[in-house]
């Protein structure tokens, strides 16, 4: 009798992976293949040949390339600057105690719990309010605070596993505060960092809705280029830039997967 | 001069008083022990020394100058945690080396100088070795190594051998206390394990709710404890509570717990005292064989053996009292036939054999 109620639920569970994968997956796969199309006007699936097109229409639009290049730049820069300091606020939060810790440590995560329309509008606002209407400058503040949350968690949970004692015998070796962060703590705290880098800069490489809000004629992102394009001429050229999207964040699990090690990342800096 | 000294330091966290008005030095060269149950302060103390806590009250020397204030890197004190604390990201050189990187050498010279390192702790083949590749024992010497490596004018040992198991805790102990004298470091070892303390050290602190409760030799403090708290901590002792009802010109009478005993001559006061015998002062003989040539005691207690167990080298016996009072007593496991359990015997042992402490 349990065998039989524990083969139906193994059942269940499978049918139910098999349903998530195709839901997951599919898409994906549908993506891929109409942005192989080799027909020019967006035509029922399967494609019946295949050919480059849509990706040389893709790389040929100008305002598509602008806005990778800006995504880029943006990604980049906002991952360093969420790093420095999502690292520091971690440093503070796991050596000192002090009153506030819990609401301050609440507050650095508090960017993923929001719905990225508030906080893209929230900021619309802010940035109004104190004049500052440079988009780039806009979108890096954005994409600094909704990328912190991932930056600060992975940096905490990494020194969170670094024993005190380490430090402390570096400081009596002689080594003063800053010699004994870059010398101890940064290299065995380094792959929590890197992880938390690249979720920092899949993101912001992907956002659009925080974008949105902020950008401007000088600072559009490839997301809100893609957004934009859909609404005037829906063509496959935005099935390849979703393509070329999902292959830079295969290659950036990849880099992970090879030097942190994929199990450590979603294992333990994320979810610990 | 003193190498370290410590002048009425306190210290307190929150409510605790961590550590309470405490002053005591080393010598140079010396080996000093604080030795105390968790909790006492003496880690607390430790830290203070070492720069990981700045003392409320009290003055901190080194080489006669004030070092309160001052950073741990700054001080040029030695540490060995108790969790070694090796830089898993570097090997064994590298983190012998690591401290040699704040004083100037050229990588010659300390390269060299942590070759000799580890022949000091007798590893000289590990230079390669990450920290994970190496066993307990063999991480402890590294991280001597690393400590000494310095060229520190004080040595903080922090539980040295805690992490370590039975039998080679022993080994270490010797090789520890061997390696000390030959660098002629002065060192302050912190620890709960009387052994740990009385078999590295020259000289013990025992410690207790943040205070110093005793200081002295290992000897000393084992043979005459000064107060309750000592005698129970230290070794294994029978503590019979009770008063001195006389004192006679040599000797003092003990009467407690239901038996009167011949003490050694003290200070007459009405306050209530405990006289602590050790199991191994006290001789056992048996009721039943009449033995006319044996030697006489000053104190003969009769009783009746709860347990007899050969542990090793040693028969450990629980005698119960007439008074109730089990008392433990230690012989030598000589081939001597066992104490049936239920046979009455006699515990002997002379007035020298008992300390009178207070509480």
């Amino acid at each position: 009798m349990t065998r039989l109620v524990d083969d139906f639920w193994k059942m269940a569970a499978l049918g139910l992976l098999a349903v998530t994968l195709v839901f997951l997956i599919g898409p994906l796969i549908v993506a891929v293949s109409m942005s192989l199309d080799a027909r020019g006007y967006l035509a029922p699936f399967p494609p019946k040949s295949l050919s480059l097109r849509w990706y040389a229409a893709f790389f040929g639009n100008e305002v598509f390339v602008f806005g990778l290049r800006n995504s880029l730049i943006l990604g980049f820069s906002a991952t360093l600057i969420s790093a420095a300091a999502g690292t520091l606020a971690a440093l503070a939060l796991v050596n000192h105690d002090f009153r506030g810790k819990p609401l301050l440590s609440a507050l650095f995560l508090s960017p993923l719990i929001f719905p990225a329309v508030v906080v893209g509008l929230a900021l619309l606002i802010f940035f109004s309010r104190l004049g500052i209407f440079n988009g780039f400058f806009r979108l890096l503040c954005a994409h600094v605070v909704v990328t912190i949350p991932f930056t600060v968690r992975a940096a905490l949970a990494s020194l969170a596993g670094i024993r005190r004692s380490y430090v402390e015998a570096a400081m009596s070796l002689g080594a003063n505060e800053r010699q004994a962060f870059w010398d101890i703590t940064f290299p065995l705290a380094k792959t929590g960092i890197f992880a938390g880098c690249i979720f920092a800069f899949a993101y912001s490489l992907d956002d659009v809705a925080v974008s949105l809000f902020l950008y401007d004629t000088n600072s559009t992102t490839l997301p809100v280029a893609l957004v934009g394009h859909m609404r005037a001429d829906f063509d496959l050229s935005v099935a390849a830039a979703a393509t070329f999207l999902a292959l830079i964040t295969v290659l950036l699990i990849v880099i992970l997967d090879r030097i942190v090690g994929l199990d450590r990342v979603v294992g333990q800096g994320l979810y610990r | 001069m003193h190498v370290l000294e410590l002048h009425n330091v306190s210290k307190r966290f929150g409510e605790a008083q961590a550590v309470d008005n405490i002053s005591f030095s080393v010598g140079k060269g010396g080996i000093l022990a604080l030795l105390g149950p968790s909790g006492c302060g003496k880690t607390t103390t430790l830290r203070l020394i070492a720069g990981f806590e700045t003392p409320d009250r009290g003055d901190l020397l080194i080489e006669g100058q004030d070092i309160s204030g001052k950073r741990p890197y700054e001080r040029n004190v030695g540490l060995l945690f108790q969790d070694y604390a090796l830089f898993p990201h570097m090997t064994v050189a590298e983190n012998i080396a690591y401290g040699l990187r704040f004083r100037g050498l050229n990588s010659r010279e300390s390269k060299a100088w942590t070759e000799e390192m580890l022949g000091l702790v007798k590893l000289s083949g590990y230079a390669s070795r990450r920290p994970s590749q190496l066993s307990g024992g063999e991480q402890q010497r590294i991280a001597l190594a690393r400590a000494l490596a310095i060229n520190p004018k004080l040595v903080l040992l922090d539980e040295p051998l805690s992490a370590l198991d039975a039998k080679l805790r022993q080994e270490l102990r010797t090789e520890i206390k061997d390696i000390l004298t030959r660098v002629g470091a002065t060192t302050i070892i912190v620890t709960h394990d009387q052994e740990e303390a009385f078999g590295i050290a020259e000289r013990v602190i025992v410690m207790n709710r943040g205070v110093i409760v005793q200081e002295g030799s290992p000897a000393e403090i084992y043979l005459s404890p000064s107060n309750r708290f000592v005698a129970e901590f230290i070794g294994r002792s029978n503590l019979l509570e009770g008063q001195i009802s006389r004192i006679d010109s040599n000797c003092a009478r003990f009467i407690g717990d239901g038996v009167e005993l011949v003490v050694p001559a003290a200070r007459f006061s009405t306050e209530v005292v405990w006289a602590c015998i050790r199991p191994e002062r006290i001789a056992v003989q048996n009721v039943s064989s009449k033995n006319s040539n044996m030697q006489a005691y000053e104190n003969e207690l009769e009783g009746v053996v709860i347990d007899c167990a050969p542990l090793a080298a040693d028969l450990h016996l629980l005698v119960g009292l007439k008074s109730g009072q089990r008392i433990a007593v230690v012989e030598k496991n000589v081939g001597q036939p066992a104490h049936a359990r239920g046979s009455a015997v006699r515990l002997c042992f002379n007035a020298d054999d008992c300390v009178i402490v207070t509480s």
